[in-house]
């Protein structure tokens, strides 16, 4: 009895201690409340989380209540999932595969965990994509993500949060206006990039016609209309690798990358998520000289945004995978978490 | 001769008194507004457009500066051009078809013009040539007015417009339901009530349906009980009011939450599912013709848009509010 009790006491600090809501949230906690999160959208039941009293929740840039949205139509957790874990922020990004009413949909979570409960949640369900929709059905081909994103870097080799942003950073200022003229050596030389489920470099089989920015599809429905692939141009960047388009120029209708925000960082992994949109203003931006001089005309012949969560896996200043979710939006649509000036304006954050 | 240049300085002075900043604005004059509004975006220069230095722009519910956006792609003015013009409130509100891009797209307008300058402008375009080659085929009308003994007051002609989204807002019915027998509804460029029951086929019957049908008219569409899958109709700005043509224009959203809201019964007890699987929210221009308190026609564009996006125009908890809101400025029920 006497040693019960002895035994008792020893136990009690150190498994308060695990349950206080004072510990830090490591690795495998931040990812415990992604599956929790997950679990309660298909449950429709927002009471199975422990949410903060100030919860702000957002769903594909607006602003709502928790119940409401996704929560009345996710069906179930895919298969495929790729974390950047940031315990240092309490943040946890991720992209997975759910079902939405039983049809897959591809969606990139962020949670702020603060003292053991959801501060903030920020979902963005990606329905029609690059491609009709196929890109959820792409990933879940994959099963997996590239195992490079999971390997961890030597400690020696690690570069600092503030650096790995910078250098993702420098991909949007690359490809914003596009010239082909920049220095571009943040490119790792075997870099590929995935967008909505497909590789959209060194990939022979990917093609949108006049670029990555026209969708075939646009935002159907009653009386909608599907926004026609434009003519295919003699030239297809997605032939070539992450260095070798940007030095091409051809992006150059990417008008604006904007409400660039660097949401997590897993520094041990090299990882950086964020949240951005790429704005095509059209018009006159269309017609620019690629790099070798060639007249292009490329890009949406109306305004067309893309809100696009992007991450990327860095390593020694140098990128070596780049992937997307993206779906496009209304023109110069805000992520419901910035001000309109830091929202329309090209700085990171 | 004294007299009568007299006379002539006094008419010129009433001539620029009424060209003057503070001179009112009438029916033509805004609508004048629409056409030098329309003319600058397509020269692509907003410095032609007499805009107000600190005027706010939408377009789509998304603030941008001007000379963004459409700005940027507008070629062509088309030919379908029908005015909601509130000389009251010194608003205008139009929707027409455009070209973009070269292709056909609508437009829906509204401009707010104090001292011979616009303040606000509020557009929405819907990308849809199909939609646009519509409504320039059916073309427009209520361009007549109505007779002064007939004219409905601008509190009534909102009151009227606003039952006919409770009406559709989970529809179950039950309600009551503001329409002319002559009551018709135009949707994209296509009319979406009593539409002429294709050869070969049968009229579908409200009483074993169990969607709505275009073939029904709008009251029957409504007494059906099957539009009770539009979950919330929220954001409802009513934003210019023309009693004398009977004239409403509305700003607004559909919010279709899916999920269990997709299940429901019909007023004689019939178990249904129906409606959007997956989220969905359009974003509308939705205008209404009202006589002696009934609707006799609907107009409407519509585009797909995040699920619970605002206007640009409302705080988030007026923007999710079914409330219908008389925001022309000349709100006299307050």
């Amino acid at each position: 009895m006497k040693t019960a009790l002895v035994i008792a006491f020893a136990l009690a600090p150190a498994a308060f201690a695990q349950n206080t809501k004072a510990a830090p949230c490591d690795r495998a906690c931040l990812e415990s409340f992604a599956d929790q999160y997950m679990d309660a959208l298909i449950a429709h039941d927002p009471k199975r989380l422990p949410l903060s009293a100030k919860l702000k929740n957002t769903e594909n840039g607006q602003r709502l209540e928790p119940g409401d949205g996704f929560w009345r139509t996710a069906t179930a957790k895919g298969k495929y999932r790729l974390f950047v874990d940031d315990p240092q922020t309490g943040n946890i990004a991720l992209i997975t595969t759910m079902t939405e009413a039983n049809v897959p949909v591809s969606i990139a979570i962020r949670l702020k965990i603060e003292n053991r409960q959801i501060a903030e949640i920020e979902t963005f369900t990606v329905r029609t994509g690059l491609s009709s929709g196929t890109g959820a059905k792409e990933l879940e081909t994959l099963a997996s993500p590239n195992p490079l994103f999971l390997q961890t870097i030597p400690a020696t080799e690690r570069a600092s949060r503030e650096d790995l942003i910078k250098t993702a950073n420098m991909y949007f200022s690359a490809l914003e206006k596009n010239d082909g003229k920049g220095n571009y050596s943040f490119f790792a030389d075997d870099c590929e990039r995935l967008e909505d489920g497909q590789q959209t470099t060194h990939n022979p089989n990917f093609r949108t016609g006049s670029g990555f920015a026209a969708a075939p599809a646009g935002r159907g429905g009653r009386g909608g209309e599907k926004q026609a692939a434009p003519p295919p141009a003699g030239f297809n960047p997605a032939l070539l690798g992450c260095k070798e388009q940007f030095l091409s120029g051809y992006f150059h209708f990417v008008t604006r990358i904007r409400d660039r925000r660097f949401v997590a960082v897993d520094t041990e992994r090299g990882l950086v998520f964020s949240f951005v949109f790429f704005d095509h203003a059209a018009g006159k931006y269309r017609d620019y000289k690629m790099s070798d001089g060639t007249e292009a005309s490329n890009g949406p012949t109306r305004p067309w945004t893309w809100e696009l969560a992007e991450m990327f896996k860095i390593e020694r200043g140098k990128i070596r995978r780049v992937e997307a979710l993206l779906d496009q939006v209304p023109y110069g649509m805000l992520s419901g978490w910035s001000t309109w000036d830091e929202g329309m304006s090209s700085k990171p954050r | 001769m004294r007299l009568e240049s007299f006379a002539a300085a006094v008419l010129l002075a009433s001539t620029l008194a009424a060209q003057s900043k503070s001179g009112a604005c009438d029916r033509a004059c805004l609508e004048a507004f629409v056409d030098r509004y329309l003319d600058a975006v397509l020269a692509h220069d907003p410095a032609k457009a007499s805009i107000a230095k600190n005027a706010k722009f939408t377009e789509n519910g998304q603030k941008l500066d001007i000379g963004d956006g459409l700005w940027n792609t507008m070629d062509a003015k088309g030919t379908y051009r029908l005015f909601v013009t509130d000389v009251d409130a010194g608003e205008v509100t139009f929707l027409g078809s455009i070209s973009e891009g070269k292709a056909p797209a609508m437009i829906a307008l509204r401009l707010k013009v104090a001292n011979r300058q616009i303040t606000e402008i509020e557009t929405f375009i819907q990308r849809s040539p199909s939609s646009a080659q519509g409504f320039e085929r059916i073309g427009y009308k209520w361009t007549d007015p109505i007779p002064p003994s007939e004219r409905m007051s601008r509190e009534d002609l909102i009151k009227v417009a606003n039952m006919y989204f409770t009406g559709m807002q989970q529809n179950d019915g039950k309600g009551v339901y503001p329409f002319a027998d002559d009551c018709n509804r135009i949707e994209n460029g296509g009319f979406t009530t009593n539409v002429p029951v294709a050869a070969g086929k049968q009229r579908p019957d409200p009483k074993t349906a169990t969607g709505y049908s275009s073939n029904w008219g709008c009251k029957e569409q409504f007494d059906s009980g099957l539009l009770h899958f539009v979950t919330r109709i929220r954001d409802r700005r009513f934003v210019a009011v023309d009693p004398e043509r009977g004239l409403v224009f509305s700003f607004i959203f559909f919010d279709h939450s899916g999920g269990d809201t997709r299940n429901f019964e019909t007023p004689d007890g019939r178990k249904v599912t129906a409606g959007p699987a997956q989220l969905w929210t359009w974003q509308l221009a939705e205008l209404f013709q009202i006589q002696k308190g009934k609707i006799h026609q609907i107009e409407a564009i519509m585009e797909r848009a995040p699920y619970g996006m605002p206007s640009g125009w409302s705080d988030w908890e007026s923007g999710l509010s079914d409330r219908g809101r008389d925001v022309t400025g000349k709100d006299t029920s307050k």
